[in-house]
């Protein structure tokens, strides 16, 4: 190529660097002695050096079902309407968003409707995300929140509760009484159960096991400790724990007998077995009432009966796990953290709009809404309330989450396991293989005792 | 003393340069875009490529080489540029031979049904990205699909079956193919209108069939947009990103790790942990994968010295 296209080319490149690093030097960049030597550090506000202001705008990010939550805050309180702009957004891009948002050093979003998860995830060194909300909340009200374990990060509190989504037990009460069998209340019962349905009724199932939620609701409930997190740093994973192999023989017996199905418990196949009346029963969250509607499953009146979680029975109690449950978080960068509690502290505790929301309420004394609400509902055969709230008093200890994402692999775990053609017991070592670097990654200590 | 000739006043640009001027006009709206969305992104990824980051942050030129060496020492790394070697042995030369097969076969026989035809083809590459994607899961799931049969005859008989990861260079391939195949069979096509009528002409009257010219004449004349279909397929190819990472999510919840692919691992080196760093270090190794490839290539063939 000629020569003067490549000085030109050259001549180029210099001056784009150095444009690169001029527009890098913008008053957020200073340069300090480190160590003798002089390094370029970005510096961003500190989240204490905020000068607050309790007439600035906040912004809330949330999805399209949380809506009308803050348009009734809003007419509940017209003189703060103006200060709040509401985002949809998809939650899951949080983690990535607060990064880049780092990056910049501005467009944090105030406010945000997240699980517990994410906010565990948007929590740690890189992110620094949350304000510890007990400045700004008094103890009593935070003490009046279900499920705070999951919002409780060392000494911090980086979130409140919005809903907990406890499992429970849910089964067709004219089908069963049809085939005359009696509800099972020990995983035990369970299996002998699906020995009885597979001999008399085969075609009919008692569950599904076909990802990574499904997995949790056998294997969490059998205090298996494939994500137990210990504290900040240590994040024990034993797949050779005993609790393990008691629930994989479990479901691989039940597998093998045709009466689990094999997928999500939104797939079309799913959805079509529970339309055709072939489930007898299955275990999903406290919301899952809310789509037996016909936005998924059809059902009839009285139809649906709730029972508490299955236990052991050579423990005391069941050890309960949930599928998502909220909660809403609070940006350290907000330049209005009065406004950006308060809200969240209505959006949670507001009588007027419990009344009315599908979800276990975690703000205790909501619970008796919810109450009003479930107990005269025509799809339910028996009062779901009694099963409901004995269930969100037994999450265990693994539904708080590690940072990292513990779906996606465990559904690679399941949908391998099934392509292979091997048992549930001969996958769990991958479910470690796949937990350990993920932990590591994100910093912990990964132990097995 | 100085010659009191006084020369003529020298021109505004050296002769060269406004002889050239034209042409240099003409390439600037391209190379400004190349500048703003190529060029200088490449040199801001090297740049944060030796920064450490922290809360996101970048701190320039305290991180040395420890970025490039963390991307090289992560568990994934391996597993990915395995990945994504099988997907290149598979896609890049099965879509070449496809991409020609057919815009030989369809300049065979010029006419209404072979421009229709080509239509047809270039369709598909109307879709892009994650609605394409969208339309791959349709045609992958037995349910839905109108190649339903012949997946259950495969022994397919659910999508979950047919996705694992063993399978995922060839279905990405598929998926990639029914993309941007249509483009380039119409830039062959294109290729093979530039070939002389004379020659074939020459060749028909030699005795030659529609085979052997097809063979023999118009393939050896194409050769540098094949060259040239290679490089730019190549270079697509290492970047593969959005097929698995949508099949990967929780909505789709397929069988596809979550990081297959060397820029699924970028970027979950930026947005999982933070370390854009380690992002743009991983990046730029496939930048130099991709310009290697092309390099070599350009070297093996004398591209730039073949006259189309």
């Amino acid at each position: 190529m000629n020569t003067r296209v490549w000085k030109f080319a050259g001549g180029l490149a210099v001056v784009l660097v150095l444009t690169a690093c001029s527009s890098a030097a913008t008053p957020m960049v200073v340069t300090q002695m480190v160590g003798g030597t002089p390094q370029v550090i970005t510096v961003t506000t500190a989240p204490t050096e905020n000068p607050y202001d309790e007439s600035a705008p906040i912004t809330v990010w949330i999805d399209q079902d949380r809506q009308p939550y803050i348009d009734a805050y809003k007419k509940a309180n017209p003189d703060k309407a103006g200060l709040i702009n509401e985002v949809i957004v998809d939650r899951e891009q949080l983690p990535a968003k607060v990064l880049l948002f780092n990056n910049t050093g501005q467009g944090w979003p105030d406010v945000v409707f997240a699980e517990p998860r994410l906010v565990a995830r948007v929590s740690d060194a890189a992110h620094q995300f949350p304000l510890d909300l007990k400045p700004w909340i008094p103890a009593e009200t935070l003490n009046n929140y279900d499920g705070m374990a999951n919002c409780t990060f060392g000494d911090a509190v980086y979130c409140v509760r919005n809903d907990l989504a406890q499992f429970v037990l849910y089964y067709d009460k004219p089908l069963m009484d049809k085939f005359g069998y009696a509800v099972p209340t020990t995983w035990e019962e369970y299996q002998a159960l699906s020995d009885k349905v597979a001999a008399e009724h085969p075609g009919y199932l008692l569950g599904t096991l076909g990802d990574g939620w499904s997995w949790l609701s056998f294997f969490d409930a059998s205090s298996c400790p494939s994500h137990l997190v210990v504290n900040e740093s240590d994040l024990k994973i034993n797949m050779a724990d005993p609790n393990c192999a008691r629930a994989a023989k479990m479901v691989d017996h039940m597998i093998a007998n045709k009466t689990l199905w094999n997928t999500d418990y939104f797939d079309a196949t799913f959805v079509q077995q529970m339309n055709d009346n072939k489930v007898l029963m299955v275990s999903m969250a406290s919301w899952a009432w809310g789509v037996f509607n016909g936005t998924y499953y059809t059902t009839a009146d009285h139809q649906v009966g709730v029972a508490a979680p299955l236990k052991w029975a050579s423990e005391p109690a069941a050890v309960n796990m949930a599928m998502g449950g909220a909660a809403w978080t609070v940006s350290s960068h907000t330049k209005n953290p009065k406004l950006a509690t308060e809200l969240i502290v209505w959006l949670t505790t507001s009588p007027d709009l419990w009344s009315t929301i599908p979800n276990w309420p975690a703000y205790k004394p909501n619970q008796s809404l919810f109450q009003t609400q479930v107990s005269s509902n025509a799809i339910f055969a028996n009062d779901p309330f009694p099963a409901m709230q004995a269930a969100a008093g037994q999450l265990g200890p693994l539904d708080v989450w590690p940072r990292f994402d513990l779906i996606s692999p465990l559904t690679q775990v399941v949908k391998g396991a099934y392509q292979d053609n091997k048992t549930m017991e001969e996958v769990l070592p991958q479910v470690a293989d796949m937990f350990t670097p993920l932990a590591q990654t994100e910093g912990y200590n990964v132990i097995t005792q | 003393m100085t010659s009191r000739i006084v020369k003529a006043s020298p021109p505004r640009f050296p002769r060269k340069w406004r002889q050239y001027l034209s042409a240099y006009l003409f390439i600037l709206p391209y190379f400004l875009f190349m500048l703003a969305f190529g060029i200088g992104p490449g040199l801001y990824a090297f740049l944060i490529s030796f920064a450490k980051f922290k809360m996101g942050i970048p701190q320039y030129f305290a991180a040395g080489l420890n970025n490039y060496i963390g991307v090289f020492k992560d568990y994934r790394f391996l597993f990915t540029i395995g990945n994504i070697l099988k997907f290149l042995v598979v896609s890049v030369p099965l879509g070449i031979a496809l991409v020609v097969l057919i815009a030989l076969l369809l300049h065979m026989r010029p006419g209404r049904f072979a421009s229709i035809l080509r239509t047809v083809y270039f369709i598909p590459g109307a879709v892009t990205g994650p609605a394409l994607l969208l339309l791959a899961i349709f045609m992958f799931s037995p349910a839905m699909s109108p190649f339903g049969p012949l997946l259950r005859a495969m022994g397919y008989p659910s999508f979950d079956s047919l996705i694992a990861p063993a399978r995922l260079p060839v279905i990405f391939t598929v998926i990639g193919f029914f993309s941007g195949a249509g483009m380039w069979i119409v830039i062959q096509y294109g290729a093979l209108q530039g070939v002389s009528t004379e020659v074939l002409e020459a060749a028909k009257i030699d005795g030659c069939n529609a085979w052997q010219q097809a063979l023999y004449i118009k393939f050896p004349l194409i050769r540098p947009y094949i060259i040239y279909q290679f490089i730019l397929i190549f270079a697509g190819n290492v970047q593969l990103f959005v097929e698995p990472q949508l099949m990967g999510t929780t909505w789709i919840a397929a069988n596809v790790p979550q990081q297959w692919s060397p820029n699924q691992l970028a970027y979950s080196f930026a947005f999982d942990i933070g370390n854009f760093g380690m992002a743009a270090a991983m990046s730029l190794l496939m930048l130099i994968v991709g310009l290697g490839a092309a390099y070599f290539v350009i070297r093996w063939t004398g591209f730039f010295d073949i006259k189309a």
